[in-house]
């Protein structure tokens, strides 16, 4: 996960506190899990150790809260490359339907059950993101299109693993 | 009244020359109900639909529109009924090629013997109601096919049907044009109190319905509410 | 539906459509020009006239049935050529047809809109018919006077008018209703059994018409004629699949499409080549008349009389043939329309308009060619003679000249035909391959 170069990105128009950060994450990814606190205090741990960010500014009694960070020039040749390679592929991440797929068919259980409840899970997704009128900025549609763009190829293959189920059951009669 | 289903089939099955495409398939729509049906190419979804239309005669089976046996009527009260309480749209709008929109729109008053200013008038509403009121003189060759699938809608709602019928609304226009015209539809219906039954392989034309029904082989494989 | 409600949407709009309706206009005026004529000629009477004034053909009266007859048979055949115009355009008009379906009108009510649409042309026929008519009676009249067969317009015929005009109206509807169908078309309708009955019945026919002939006239004549159309009909069918099939196993692609596209869609070239096999079957026994009078210069000593007639009539024919022809090329013009898709995705292949030319005119010149050919030998072996019931001569050897030379001219004419058809179709043909028409839906 890219946390950390998150955050050099959300500090890049200034300093800012950590709970700033945490709510600059939240509203690029409106659709997305919001970012925990501590996960943001130890990656601001961390990078400041790396000497990829700085604390400028320490208000009253010092608590992590009130700690003010800002980019250091490493930091800031740290993002530009970040943004300039490409991801590399995923490796067949085994995710959460997958694994509860396989363990279904392997153990015997209800595997067409199962991912008949997971397509109307997926597609109830899809129509909550629909629903819900994305913000109006510049990223908002992008990160909505993204996800639906995803949740629909995962119904794909669950479409085509459902029928590949049924072909092996009727085999099997 | 509300709760009767409007739209019925029992056990319906339907064969090709050489293909069966449907072997007992039965679905009832609730008032205002939207409908998914899904599945892969050769499934028998858009047999399903053509069924449900009074388009094709099923081979066995009960099919009834706001109560009403089609395969009981005759054929001059089957197409009036399918006039006034069915809407169709197909995968390329199907309009009237040399008919300018107003008039394609205000055809299945026009049939149902209406003068053509009465028709004109509830056309040019519907086509306001979807969005293409300045192209009300244009014909079909000279608009996209957004436009062309949006003109379809509003001929399919001009009567103020029960049933809308969508057979692969979005499957001829781009992912951007196909939502656009989804959110038209969905739109439309409930605004006429229509029901909706969507055949399609999109998925996000089917995560807007209230109920998916998954076809295999002619066959239901599984319904599940998205509710 | 309100009246109209059903004359808009009768008249189609489309480019394709309108050209087929004008097309049908125009034969069935013809052809109601050509029934006012004999009913003009049928309005002098029985008595004999003036040969100072009339053509012997009208002012004879045991001549003067025969060329109404004439007529009627001529008026009959252009209007079987707006049964084939109104055919064009099967596909495209089917798919409006759907499109209506879909907007809920029912199978009465689209047999409504077929029939309306074709009665308007027989309407619109029938009206222009009078000017049609008062066109060829001055055409006529400008001819020597054994020619003018055609007596000038009378204010009174505007009374014949009227009959006319509901008479090409009716033609117009009953076309319609019958060209008419209330399902898609089953692919391939035309089944084996058909053609086997045509194949016996249409020589049965023949025999019958020539033996009767002599006792039963023009009714006997007619029997013949039935019988060489279906003959016609139901061979061409056999031998335009059979050509198809051996092209289509040619090495040369240009064969082959042409093969591929005779087998698929064999019916309207069939029905082409019944029109010319009869049209060269008449010129035949023309010919042959023709030769028999110069052979023989003592019958009565009126060559002229004779020679008239036959050219007359020759040219009628001619004029019959060559719309016909104009028929198989407007047809083969719709086809290129309604599949340009599949033309455009040739030229993806690389084929390119020369080539095309090539296969346009193949197909033509296989259906015509052998058609004219064979009806010109039939026609001229046979003779007027046998059909008519007239004086039947002995078979001359130089019978059999006139036949090869007949037969010879008319694949010529067939060749000539499928060439200056695919002159005349180069910028359809052009457009057909356009890579633009692969995004067309």
């Amino acid at each position: 996960m890219a946390t950390a170069e998150l955050v050099l990105g959300l500090l890049s128009s200034g300093p800012a506190h950590g709970y700033d950060v945490k709510r600059g994450h939240d509203a690029w990814f409106p659709d997305s899990r919001p970012l925990a606190f501590g996960q943001v205090y130890t990656t601001l741990g961390r990078l400041e150790r790396d000497g990829l960010v700085e604390v400028v500014d320490k208000t009253s009694g010092g608590g992590p809260d009130r700690t003010v960070y800002a980019l250091t020039s490493k930091g800031r040749d740290h993002l530009a490359d970040w943004l300039t390679d490409p991801v590399p592929p995923a490796w067949g991440s085994a995710d959460e339907v997958l694994r509860k797929l396989v363990a279904a068919i392997r153990t015997g259980g209800d595997a067409a059950g199962f991912l008949a409840r997971q397509r109307a899970s997926h597609l109830r997704r899809i129509r909550e993101l629909r629903e819900t009128p994305a913000d109006d900025d510049p990223t908002s549609p992008l990160v909505r299109e993204y996800i639906v763009a995803h949740l629909d190829a995962d119904l794909r293959w669950l479409d085509s693993a459902l029928d590949r189920i049924s072909e092996q059951r009727g085999a099997h009669q | 009244m509300s709760g009767q289903p409007v739209l019925e089939l029992e056990s319906v099955e339907y064969s090709y020359r050489r293909n069966t495409a449907l072997r007992g398939v039965s679905l009832e729509l609730k008032p205002g109900e939207v409908v998914a049906v899904t599945g892969a190419s050769g499934c028998g979804k858009s047999t399903l639909l053509h069924c449900a239309a009074g388009i094709l005669a099923p081979d066995a089976g009960v099919v009834r529109v706001d109560g009403q046996d089609l395969s009981a009527l005759p054929e001059e009260r089957r197409a009036a009924l399918r006039r006034t309480k069915v809407g169709i749209v197909l995968q390329f709008g199907q309009l009237v090629p040399d008919l300018p929109l107003i008039d394609n729109v205000a055809l299945p008053l026009l049939l149902d013997g209406h003068e053509r200013g009465e028709a004109h008038v509830a056309a040019r509403h519907w086509l306001e109601q979807v969005g293409i009121a300045d192209d009300a003189d244009a014909v079909p060759s000279e608009l996209s096919g957004g436009q062309t699938q949006r003109a379809a809608l509003a001929r399919a709602l001009v009567t103020g049907p029960s049933v809308v019928l969508a057979d692969e609304p979005t499957g001829s226009l781009d992912s951007r044009a196909g939502q656009e015209l989804l959110d038209v539809l969905l739109q439309a219906a409930r605004y006429r109190g229509a029901a909706l039954l969507m055949v399609t392989h999109d998925n996000v034309v089917a995560s807007s319905a209230d109920r998916e029904i998954r076809l295999r082989d002619g066959l239901i494989q599984h319904e599940v509410s998205l509710r | 539906m309100t009246l109209e409600t059903l004359v808009q949407l009768s008249r189609s709009r489309t480019p394709a459509d309108r050209s087929r309706v004008q097309l049908a206009t125009a034969t069935l005026a013809l052809s109601g020009a050509l029934l006012l004529g004999a009913l003009r000629i049928a309005r002098l009477g029985k008595g004999d006239l003036s040969e100072g004034v009339y053509s012997n053909y009208v002012a004879e009266s045991g001549l003067r049935s025969g060329l109404i007859a004439i007529l009627i048979i001529l008026a009959v055949l252009t209007g079987g050529l707006a049964v084939q115009a109104l055919r064009l355009g099967t596909a495209a008009r089917e798919r409006r047809l759907d499109a209506l379906r879909l907007a809920g009108a029912s199978r009465k009510q689209l047999r409504q809109l077929t029939v309306t649409d074709a009665a308007i042309a027989g309407l619109v026929g029938g009206l222009l018919s009078g000017p049609a008519y008062l066109l060829l009676s001055l055409l006529f009249g400008a001819l020597p006077r054994m020619a003018r067969i055609l007596p000038g317009a009378e204010v009174l015929d505007l009374a014949l008018w009227i009959p006319v005009v509901i008479a090409m109206t009716a033609a117009g509807a009953v076309i319609g209703s019958l060209l008419h169908r209330d399902g898609p078309l089953p692919p391939a309708a035309e089944s084996a059994a058909h053609r086997r009955t045509g194949i016996i019945a249409g020589p049965v026919l023949i025999v019958l018409g020539l033996l009767t002939s002599r006792y039963l006239g023009y009714i006997a004549s007619t029997i013949a004629l039935a019988g060489i159309a279906l003959l016609f009909l139901s061979m061409s069918a056999v031998w335009i699949r059979a050509v198809g099939r051996r092209l289509q196993r040619s090495s040369d692609p240009a064969y082959m499409l042409t093969g591929l596209r005779l087998v698929t869609d064999s019916r309207p070239a069939s029905r082409i080549c019944m029109l010319l096999g009869c049209c060269g079957f008449l010129a035949g026994t023309m010919a042959n008349a023709i030769a028999g009078v110069h052979a023989e210069n003592d019958r009565g000593g009126h060559a002229a009389f004779y020679t008239t007639g036959f050219g007359l009539t020759i040219a009628g024919l001619a004029l019959v043939a060559l719309t016909a022809m104009a028929g198989l090329i407007v047809g083969v013009a719709d086809q290129l329309v309604d599949q340009r898709r599949q033309f455009a995705s040739l030229t993806a292949l690389g084929v390119d308009l020369p080539f095309l030319r090539r296969v346009i005119r193949r197909q033509l010149t296989a259906v015509a060619a052998p058609a004219l050919a064979t009806g010109l030998l039939l026609g001229t072996l046979i003779g007027l003679g046998r059909v008519v019931g007239g004086a039947v001569d002995p078979f001359e050897p130089g019978t059999l000249l006139i036949a090869v030379a007949l037969t010879a001219g008319g694949w010529v004419l067939g060749q000539l035909g499928g060439t200056a058809a695919g002159y005349l179709l180069r910028n359809q043909l052009r457009d057909a391959l356009d890579p633009e028409n692969l995004r067309a839906a």
